[in-house]
Parts: structure tokens; sequence; C-alpha cells
């Protein structure tokens, strides 16, 4: 299948070539694409989106190409080799995020979000939550760069209710 | 809505905060942090509930839970119901595992107290719908009661259900397609009815007609679900007989034999129970997939903590499949103790069939979850999904 190639520029001036059937995994740029404000030649800035991030991004939506192909490919592929294909993509997605810190994982949730991506932000949800389990409070907070906004009576008083969880 | 509201100036200079330009989670819409947060095992939420105001009130919505089940991540949680006879309500508590527990002298599992339900029945009939456990009956005061409450798994908060048409004391019961099966356990006079059945989505009571006097005027001793019908196994002038209602058809049938006495609970198709009642102080487990009972193997080191903590004869002990794991809570029964307290235990057990037939049993760990006074006593062990 021949396909249109586009142009994505990251925050940090980064350019990335990619096939507009993968991009449009985005759905802010497949639908930059449907009002034809995509110019070939130019190049679609994502201003919140840093380049090491966004050639993630990439790869994510690459790998989710090709499987969607396949699927238009072996409409009636056996249960079994629905089974084999799902496994294997989920051998891919564990690879992929395996190599991960969470920091970088966040970037990768955040970078998700803005462009729109439903599965890669399902998937990154997951893989954190499962990799959160032995994080303080206090590292969660710093990994996610939010401000603790109780005050420090209502913090102890929610300590001391779970006091038990924190033994 | 997403977005953090500013903090008044005097949190600001108190924490650590962000430089303003790093992207913070708070910025991410509502829905992702509600999307992340429901995939987090729930025996890591209080610890979670302290990051931030947003997370703490994410954890306690019911937003998170209706996620949690649109997801697929929920899981299967214990709850036991302790009665201290000098109080006046029985107390339910959620078994916390802590999920930190490979750490050294960290609390392997805790009995937890949620908000106490106000309602005085002492009855052992509970059931499970949804996530809800509804508990039926007297008795309260020693008196058969028709009251029915309801704990909401979810936010840990109770209601009132609709009064059964008959003041019950201990009823049997069992839910089948979003309704409930409640019988006996009532006065067995002519004009009372036996059973009725609460239809949990109408949140209606109606009667249902039973075929003969005989189950009425019968000792029920157990009462099951087998493949849509609903079995009542009973002692009638000296054998076990047992009756099945359909309750599509409405109709009744006399079943022979009984397929499996005494189980106390179910997983993946193995039926479970305790033998301690044949050898005085241990704790065997047997299981059956419906023929003869077989020891569990393997459970030497259970049995020697469970004699070294007063297990016994006399203790009340409940054995529950939750989350694919079983765990036996006993209450032990022991003498006067001079600071007039004892400890409820629970240890937790995974099961594996391995060839040849035999079932093993690996026991996970095995630890006091709660200190409580002298004259407590176990009345419910039940595994709820949440």
């Amino acid at each position: 299948m021949s396909s249109n190639m586009i142009m994505l520029k990251s925050s940090d001036g980064a350019s990335f070539e990619i096939e507009e059937a993968a991009a449009r995994k985005s759905k802010i740029i497949a639908n930059m694409i449907e009002v034809e404000c995509v110019d070939e030649d130019k190049a679609i800035p994502l201003q919140n989106v840093t380049g090491n991030i966004l050639a993630l991004v990439i790869e994510y939506c690459n790998k989710h190409i090709v499987d969607d192909d396949d699927d238009v490919a072996t409409e009636e592929a056996s249960e079994e080799e629905e089974e084999a294909k799902k496994k294997k993509v989920d051998d891919w997605e564990a690879e992929f995020m395996n190599s991960m810190s969470l920091e970088t994982m966040f970037e990768l949730l955040l970078a998700a979000n803005y462009l729109n991506i439903k599965s890669l932000i399902d998937l990154v949800c997951q893989t954190i939550a499962n990799n959160i389990k032995d994080k303080t409070p206090e590292e969660v907070r710093k990994i996610f760069s939010i401000e603790n906004d109780f005050t420090p009576e209502e913090e102890e008083e929610i300590r001391k209710e779970n006091a038990w969880a924190f033994g | 809505m997403n977005l953090e509201a500013e903090p008044p100036e005097k949190m600001k200079t108190k924490n650590s905060s962000p430089p303003p330009s790093a992207p913070s989670f708070s910025s991410l819409p509502e829905e992702i942090t509600v999307n992340f947060l429901a995939r987090i095992s729930r025996p890591y939420y209080p610890l979670i509930s302290v990051v931030s105001k947003t997370f703490h009130s994410i954890l306690s919505s019911t937003e998170l839970y209706a996620a949690r089940s649109h997801l697929g991540s929920t899981e299967q949680c214990l709850y036991v119901c302790l009665w201290d006879k000098n109080n006046q309500f029985p107390q339910w508590f959620t078994l916390w595992i802590n999920p930190n527990r490979t750490m050294k002298k960290k609390t392997t599992g805790l009995l937890v107290p949620i908000a106490s339900s106000n309602f005085p029945s002492v009855s052992n009939s509970t059931i499970v719908v949804g996530s809800d456990i509804y508990v039926i009956g007297g008795p309260i005061d020693n008196e058969p009661s028709s009251a029915v409450r309801i704990l909401d798994c979810r936010s840990h908060t109770w209601r009132e259900a609709p009064s059964m048409n008959v003041a019950r004391w201990n009823p049997l019961a069992r839910v089948y397609d979003g309704k409930i099966y409640v019988m006996a356990g009532c006065r067995g006079e002519e004009d009372e009815s036996w059973a009725e059945v609460f239809d949990t989505k109408t949140q209606t009571w109606e009667q249902i007609c039973i075929p003969n006097t005989e189950l009425r005027n019968s000792f029920i001793y157990r009462i099951r679900e087998i493949k849509g019908k609903i079995h009542f196994e009973y002692y009638f002038q000296h054998s076990i007989k047992m009756y099945a209602y359909d309750p599509k058809q409405g109709k009744w049938e006399f079943c022979n034999g009984v397929v499996v006495p005494g189980a106390e609970c179910v997983m993946d198709g193995v039926w479970y129970k305790r033998n301690d009642l044949i050898r005085r102080g241990y704790c065997d487990l047997q299981w059956s997939t419906g023929g003869s009972w077989r020891d569990v193997k393997g459970l030497e080191s259970l049995e020697d903590k469970y004699r070294m903590n007063d297990g016994s004869v006399c203790a009340i002990s409940k054995l529950v499949s939750c989350g694919g794991k079983l765990y036996l809570i006993w209450d032990p029964y022991k003498k006067q103790n001079p600071d007039d307290t004892k400890k409820i235990w629970c240890a937790e057990i995974v099961v594996e069939k391995r060839v040849g037939g035999e079932v093993w049993g690996n026991v996970q760990w095995v630890d006091a979850v709660l200190s409580v006074p002298q004259n407590c006593q176990l009345l419910n062990c039940i595994a709820v999904s949440v």
C-alpha cells in the first residue's frame, strides 16, 4: 500500500517523516489532514512534544498501522490466528514500554493526550499503573510533577486515617 | 475542571512545588487521571490518595469504580464481619493485603474497619450482588427481623433495602440472575411465605409458592445454585433430600442424592471444605469435583500455625475463594486471657492441580490480621468484586 508521507516537527526542532496512515492514529493530525491545513512541503509543528518522545510516538503509530493493514488483508483469519496476532502486538507493546523510565512514560502520556491517541493513552496508563506500586506518595508527586495541595494538617489527617498502609 | 485551582499563596511556599514550566499530571484531563487510577490495584489506594486532593477525591468517586468495571480492572476483595457481644452493632472490615509485603517488618494482612452499619442484626445471611453486600434479616435482640441492609463496597456506605414480607432469622439466601432467593428462618406457620424473592432491579419482594409442607418443616442445611437452579438440601426423617427450584419456569422438582455435601466454596470448578471436625485440632483442606473428598496436599506449615494459634475444634473458621486464591480465616477459641483479647488469623493459599490428579496448596502467608476482645465472634466472610 502506497501512502503519502507527511512531516512532523518536534518542539526542539527535530523533523520526522511519517506515513499519513500512521499519523492518522493521532486524531489531532487526522483532523488537520481532513481540513487540509497540512502543506505537503511543510512540517506540522508539534509544540508540546520533544524529539525523543515524538520518536517513540511515531514508533508506536508505525507498528499499529501495520497491524491495522493486516486486519484488512486477513479478514477471514481464524480465531487462533487472531489470538496469535494479538499476542504478538501485546508482546511488542510490553517490550516497547519495558525500556522506559516512569518519567519517560509520563512524557509519552502527555504527548499521547496532546496528539489524542486513545490506544496509546490506555497502554501508557496501564503500564504506569503496573509500575507505580512501590513508590511513596512523595515519589509519585515528583515523577508526575504533581503539587501537593493538601495543607500539612489535611495530609496528616489522611495519613492518620490510613496509618496501617504506611507501616 | 481538569486544571487544579491556583493554590493560596501560603501553600505555595510550603511545598517543593515543581517549576511552573514543568508539565504536571494535573494538566491532563480528569478523564485520563480516572483512566490511570482505575488501573491501579486497590490495596495501593490508601497510599496514592495522599498524593493530591484530585487523586484523593477521584479515588473515592463513583466515576472511578465505573471506570474499573468498564476497563475490567475490578478485583475481588475480602469482607469480614465480626461481632463483639458488648456492642450493639456488628463491625465490618475489609482485608487489606500489603502490596509491598516482600519488604521486611511490614504487615502482611490487616482487617481495616469500615463505617458502621448502625444495623443491630447479627444475621449470618449475606449475599453479594455486583459490588453490594446484602445483610438479610435477624436475629436482632434474639428475634427474627424482616429488615435488609446493603453495604456498597465501592464507597463503603450503607443503605436500607425494602423489608421482606416475613421476619426471618439467619435465612438461607442465594442470588441468581439479579434476584435474591430467601428461604426459611421464619416460624413456619401456614400463612407465612416460607420463601420469597427480591428483584434487585425493581427493588421488590415477591412470595414463592413451595411444593409441599415437608420442605417447610424440614431442617434445611444448605442452599446452592447449580446450573441455574436453586437447590435445597434438607434432612427429613433421618435422610438427606434435595429439591430444586427453577426460577425461570417457577417450578419445583425433586432430586435424588446430594452432589457435594459440605462444600464451603468453589474455585475453577473445584469444591473445597475444611476437614477440621474429623481430626481434632487440625485444619485439613479437602477438595472434590463432585465425587469423593480428597486432601489438599502440602499444607503442613498451615496446620502447624493453625494449632499453635489456638485453632481447635471449637474455633470458628471460614474458607472463602477470592481472586483465584483460597483464604482461611479463623477466630480461635481460647481460654480466658489475662488481657482479655485474642487474634483473628488469616491464611492465603494458592492451589495447584498437579499431574496425577493431586491438588497441592501453597501457603502464601499466615498472619494475625486483627486483635479483638475475647468475646468477639466471626460472623461473616465474603468476597466482593470492586
